[in-house]
């Protein structure tokens, strides 16, 4: 088992995909960590439940940042490395 | 008010003028028994205006940002020690920063019109033909030109023109830093006498972090775990290459991971990405002692060997990285009160991940612990 640099691309791949599907509604909110617990000014936030500097927030951040950016790149990144997969098996 | 920050002028020693030569002269005689006559351009980086002979002068605060005329551009290293005065001493050791105090080195200053666009860098003219001259100064700017676009294009990465510093050691740091890897128990004084933020050569300061000895130590454990499949008759030279692969995949997953922590721990730490790489890379002398206890001992070698480095990593971890990740007593808290705990956490993590990453590295070298060439067995 050698761990190369494509394994590693491979990897990173995968678990941008696996951020990439956690749906907002369906299962973030359910279990707190809905994007409205860190906007300023939403209901949660009043309470001060979540403070911006938490890592709490921090992570819904990165979560929320790195759905919303990869969302179009993630799709030519998929295709591209199923064509490969088939390919090249 | 920024130059371009093009660090890698070479300083020519003989085109140097002759007022500002004296000084460049004693400052390296001086010095001339920590450094050889071949790598003239790294002897003179980031010296301090005083001789070195071993003792430094301690950090005070509130005399580091004296220094004049330096403005901090990207890339551009503010160092300044506790004795720069005038102008003059800066022109030796910032060859990007000299045009900024208005060409005081005269006509015979070449090394400080490379950060021109465009510039020649000192061509020689040593054809008869002028056309062939001109073609010369021509390809030497265009080089000048290429060698811009490219470091601005890293900078993005990683500040280039600070890389050079990390590199600037000597035999005795060296011995120093192979000794506190190994036996970390037997330092006392781990304070660094810079303030961290500044960028400082290792040769000045036995305990900032270079990038040597990691390298180093990376490709000799590579090698070190080709020796051992040799002795096991089982070397094929594709093996090197996978090797450091993986290792670089390895040590590429651990920075990710740390900058990551510190992402999410919200903390503003004065490692960068130099730094961070250079205190990953420390963990590979442990591992070439793994190796090399494999070969000579077996299992029980390497699993000895793997403690021993283990605890001796997270003892040199635990005492480093406390000065750059833990705030000072001293220093004013820049409004997270609470971050002490977050902080301990992000650095009890970035330690522990350390024999975690050894040990997943070095995974599979006892199975090559049985050695028919010299027919040892455990």
């Amino acid at each position: 088992m050698t761990f190369t640099l494509y394994s590693l691309l491979e990897a990173a791949l995968l678990v941008v995909n696996a951020i990439a599907v956690l749906n907002e509604e369906r299962f973030l909110r359910k279990i707190g960590w809905g994007r409205d617990t860190v906007q300023p000014g939403a209901a949660y936030y009043q309470g001060g439940y979540a403070s911006p500097q938490s890592t709490k927030s921090q992570i819904i951040n990165l979560v929320n940042s790195v759905r919303t950016v990869m969302r179009f790149p993630l799709i030519l990144l998929n295709t591209a490395t199923i064509i490969l997969l088939v390919l090249a098996g | 008010m920024d130059a371009p920050s093009s660090g890698w002028e070479p300083i020519d020693g003989p085109a140097r003028a002759p007022a500002t030569s004296a000084k460049a002269k004693s400052t390296k005689k001086h010095r001339s028994h920590h450094h050889h006559q071949s790598d003239p351009d790294v002897s003179n980086v980031a010296a301090p205006g005083f001789p070195v002979t071993g003792s430094t002068q301690p950090y005070l605060p509130g005399q580091y940002n004296a220094s004049p005329m330096i403005p901090q551009g990207p890339g551009q290293m503010n160092y300044g020690g506790p004795q720069m005065a005038g102008p003059n001493q800066f022109q030796n050791y910032y060859p990007g920063a000299a045009p900024q105090f208005g060409m005081q080195n005269g006509p015979g200053n070449t090394f400080s019109m490379g950060t021109f666009p465009g510039a020649f860098q000192g061509a020689p003219a040593y054809f008869a033909d002028p056309l062939a001259n001109v073609a010369v100064a021509y390809g030497q700017s265009l080089a000048g030109q290429g060698k811009e676009i490219v470091n601005q294009n890293l900078e993005k990465w990683f500040s280039v023109s600070t890389l050079k510093f990390y590199f600037a050691v000597d035999t005795k740091y060296v011995a120093r830093k192979l000794m506190v890897l190994f036996l970390p128990f037997v330092i006392r004084d781990w304070s660094i006498r810079f303030p961290p933020s500044q960028c400082v050569a290792p040769r000045e300061e036995p305990n900032a972090p270079d990038l040597y000895v990691p390298s180093m130590a990376f490709v000799t454990y590579i090698l070190a775990s080709g020796v051992l499949l040799g002795l096991s008759n089982k070397f094929t030279p594709e093996h090197l290459g996978a090797q450091a692969s993986e290792n670089l995949a390895w040590l590429i997953v651990e920075i990710l991971a740390v900058l990551i922590t510190f992402y999410i721990t919200n903390i503003s730490s004065n490692l960068r990405f130099l730094h961070l790489l250079a205190f990953t890379g420390y963990k590979y002398a442990g591992m070439v002692l793994c190796v090399v206890a494999t070969m000579f001992m077996g299992r029980w070698g390497y699993r000895m060997a793997m403690l021993y480095a283990s605890l001796s990593i997270v003892w040199f971890f635990l005492r480093s990285l406390k000065v750059y990740i833990l705030p000072e007593v001293t220093q004013a808290d820049n409004g997270d009160s609470g971050g002490y705990k977050r902080r301990l956490w992000a650095l009890l993590f970035i330690t522990a991940l350390q024999p975690v990453m050894m040990w997943l590295i070095t995974r599979h070298i006892p199975s090559y612990s049985d050695l028919p060439v010299l027919n040892t067995t455990t």
